[in-house]
């Protein structure tokens, strides 16, 4: 008898149905249902259809035991066990069996005396009044005609001093159509100067087009709003624009939508600043047909820091993404793991808990890219090469991570890292870079030139006083850009 | 928000429309009410040289995705002896909710209602979107995706690269063969039928 009392103890609540008692809606579905789908599932909110009543499930039962057995729903893309995270959208093994019987015994709603009262949300912003909310300039209208679209949106120089953030709340303006969003700073004023020169909502692929100084946010659905640990804040000045960079996806009708930004200020000055340690390559040169293509980036912390957030980024030919750390002990420390990649579903995801990474840890990220024919959602028929870029038809490798320097004199340090990691912002933005090697050399490779034996020393592998474009695209970043510059500049004088 | 139910249920239809390619079950005389009361007997289709079954879900947001393309294919087709038709298998909508559903997509054709999915079973549909066309003797000549946007797995690209359905259509007024009569689609699951 105290056997089966403590296995009684022990089963789990949601499990309360023996193996042979009907499961019901009342008892078991609800609490599921409520927990983990309404959040977007109910009127007014992003989810096509509402799952709060016992009709709006019932008549839906065999769809949802099939989607959630297949994990597409709810939408979580972190595989299990690598990494914790703020708000994982993830049944368990014990739910998704609860709602597979349901369905399959009939979807019987049950005995209201298990009925519970339906949860309530907080209508307005999740978090309370923001201390000052952004929106559009004016409203945007979205033809149905369109297929997605990605917007930016300027809200010139927004805040009326240098502050520190805590956090924002995205309200989308008509969740029928607002997919995702970014929320990023410039102070350059060259996002201005084109917004000036454009339509209102000027179209790109993926950024705006200009080398950005900070960010605010990643938005999707059903995002847990996550305040930064106290003492720490995103850096905002005067002088700052905010851009709204908005993917929508229009749905068969015109729509019309203007999306809301409510800014949280630290409640105290902000000791330690947070800023994304940008972790990525413009070294991206798949072939055609291509279908396990990999791409490995790193980079070396350089100072004691804590990790908050991390946001895994590809295009349509990603498949899968593993970021992790590896400490100078020789600790390994995951961070995410992506194994579906999807493009549709692409989120910022906050860590459970902060990650401390010691100075001199090394974040590693490797993807696999499919450029096969097999791969539904390559955008060339039949596969093309495919190199970096921000179109449609190029690819990425990103996993920005957002940290705070454990010691706050160690920001500079953290920010320059990341500049550093693809040749500068210099490097970033240099005309060479998204040119392919192969395109600047002959076939054979090119001579290399009699005044350079440094370079012939450290990079000429084979030793044949040529460089082939392996040898180049093997060199360092700083290094090989600085060549391909000069490879550009003698092809392009040649030229009558 | 998209999701992709009922992929078994629909390999197992396109298997058993694969079999059956010769033996054509055919609608037969089936008789169904649009939106505004109007009876349409659609097993009689001769006033066309072929016919388009839309059959749609104006909950499912995949569904309500393509009626811009219903739009554009209705413009360019119906005047070439082509006749369109959308079809509700939804057990609880009723007809003001269709007519507002075609008013606010801009579906400028007939919507029939088949909340008993007589139907979707007899061509044998099990998600929306999906389109099915048949001659003049209600044999399915096409039947599969509007368009590739969304691979069977769910994800959907940026753009759509091949027009199934319209390639079909394109084939049938030039009096040439199907080159690609089945498209495996993607979806919403239909509703239980009542």
């Amino acid at each position: 008898m105290w056997y089966s009392l403590l296995l009684a103890l022990l089963a789990p609540a949601a499990d309360s149905a023996g193996v042979d008692e009907p499961v019901t809606f009342n008892r078991q579905i609800a609490p599921i249902l409520w927990k983990h789908c309404v959040s977007c599932h109910r009127p007014g909110e992003i989810g096509p259809f509402s799952l709060l009543t016992y009709k709006d499930a019932a008549k839906r039962a065999d769809f949802l035991a099939s989607v959630t057995a297949e994990r597409s729903m709810p939408p979580w893309k972190p595989a299990a066990n690598y990494g914790h995270f703020v708000g994982e959208r993830r049944l368990s093994q014990e739910e998704i069996d609860l709602i597979s019987r349901w369905a399959k015994a009939g979807a019987l709603e049950g005995s209201a005396k298990f009925a519970q009262p339906p949860p309530k949300f907080v209508s307005g912003w999740q978090l309370g009044e923001p201390d000052l909310i952004l929106q559009m300039p004016k409203p945007y209208k979205i033809s149905g005609k369109a297929t997605d679209l990605n917007l930016v949106f300027l809200i010139p120089k927004p805040f009326q001093q240098d502050a520190d953030i805590s956090h924002i709340e995205l309200r989308p303006g008509n969740p029928k159509v607002v997919h995702h969003a970014l929320v990023l700073l410039d102070r350059t004023g060259k996002t201005k100067s084109i917004a000036d020169r454009n339509e209102y909502g000027y179209p790109v692929f993926d950024g705006p087009g200009i080398q950005v100084t900070g960010a605010l946010g990643f938005w999707s659905p059903a995002k847990t709003v996550t305040p930064l640990p106290p003492g720490i804040g995103r850096h905002v000045t005067k002088n700052d624009d905010v851009i709204l960079q908005i993917h929508y996806h229009p749905n068969g009708k015109d729509e019309e939508d203007r999306t809301q930004v409510g800014i949280y200020f630290t409640k105290t000055p902000a000791l330690k600043k947070a800023t994304g340690l940008g972790l990525r390559t413009k070294n991206i040169d798949i072939p055609a047909g291509k279908k396990d293509h990999q791409s490995r980036i790193s980079m070396l912390v350089p100072a004691d820091c804590h990790a908050l957030e991390i946001a895994p980024h590809m295009h349509y030919l990603g498949r899968e993404m593993k970021t992790w750390v590896e400490t100078p002990d020789g600790k390994e420390i995951p961070l995410v793991w992506i194994k579906d990649w999807d493009f549709n579903w692409q989120g910022s995801y906050s860590f459970a808990k902060p990650i401390a990474l010691p100075k001199n840890s090394r974040i590693i990220s490797v993807v696999t890219y499919d450029n096969s024919e097999d791969n539904p959602n390559n955008p060339n028929t039949p596969p093309k090469r495919i190199t970096w870029g921000e179109g449609t038809k190029d690819e990425m490798h990103m996993c920005p991570v957002l940290v705070y320097p454990d010691n706050p004199a160690d920001l500079a340090a953290l920010i320059r890292i990341s500049f550093l990691q693809d040749g500068g912002l210099a490097g970033m933005q240099a005309a060479s870079a998204n040119v392919r090697t192969s395109d600047l050399i002959p076939p054979g490779g090119i001579a290399i030139p009699e005044n350079s034996p440094g370079l012939r020393w450290m990079f000429d592998k084979n030793k044949d006083g040529k460089f082939t474009a392996e040898e180049i695209d093997a060199m360092p970043v700083l290094v090989r850009n600085k060549v391909k510059d000069f490879l550009q500049k003698k092809q392009a004088g040649k030229k009558p | 928000m998209i999701a992709s139910g009922g992929k078994n249920c629909c390999l197992l239809a396109l298997a058993v429309s694969f079999a059956g390619i010769h033996a054509q079950a055919q609608i037969g005389d089936l008789s169904l009410a649009d939106a505004q009361g109007k009876i349409h007997a659609i097993g009689e289709l001769k006033n066309h040289q072929a016919t388009v079954f839309l059959f749609v879900n104006s909950e499912c947001p995949v569904s309500n995705g393509f009626c811009p393309v219903y739009e554009k294919l209705h413009r360019d087709f119906a005047g070439k002896g082509i006749g369109f038709f959308a079809v509700y298998c939804q057990t609880d909508l009723s007809p003001a909710e269709i007519i507002l559903h075609g008013k606010e997509y801009k579906i400028l054709f007939p919507q029939l209602l088949d909340p008993k999915q007589a139907l979707a079973k007899r061509v044998k549909i099990c998600l929306t979107p999906e389109a099915v066309v048949v001659d003049a003797k209600g044999k399915t000549l096409y039947q599969g995706r509007i368009n590739d946007w969304y691979a069977p797995n769910g994800k959907r690209k940026a753009a759509p690269a091949r027009q199934d359905l319209e390639e079909a259509l394109k084939e049938i007024v030039a009096g040439k063969a199907i080159t690609a009569p089945r498209a495996p689609g993607f979806g919403c699951p239909l509703p239980p039928a009542p």
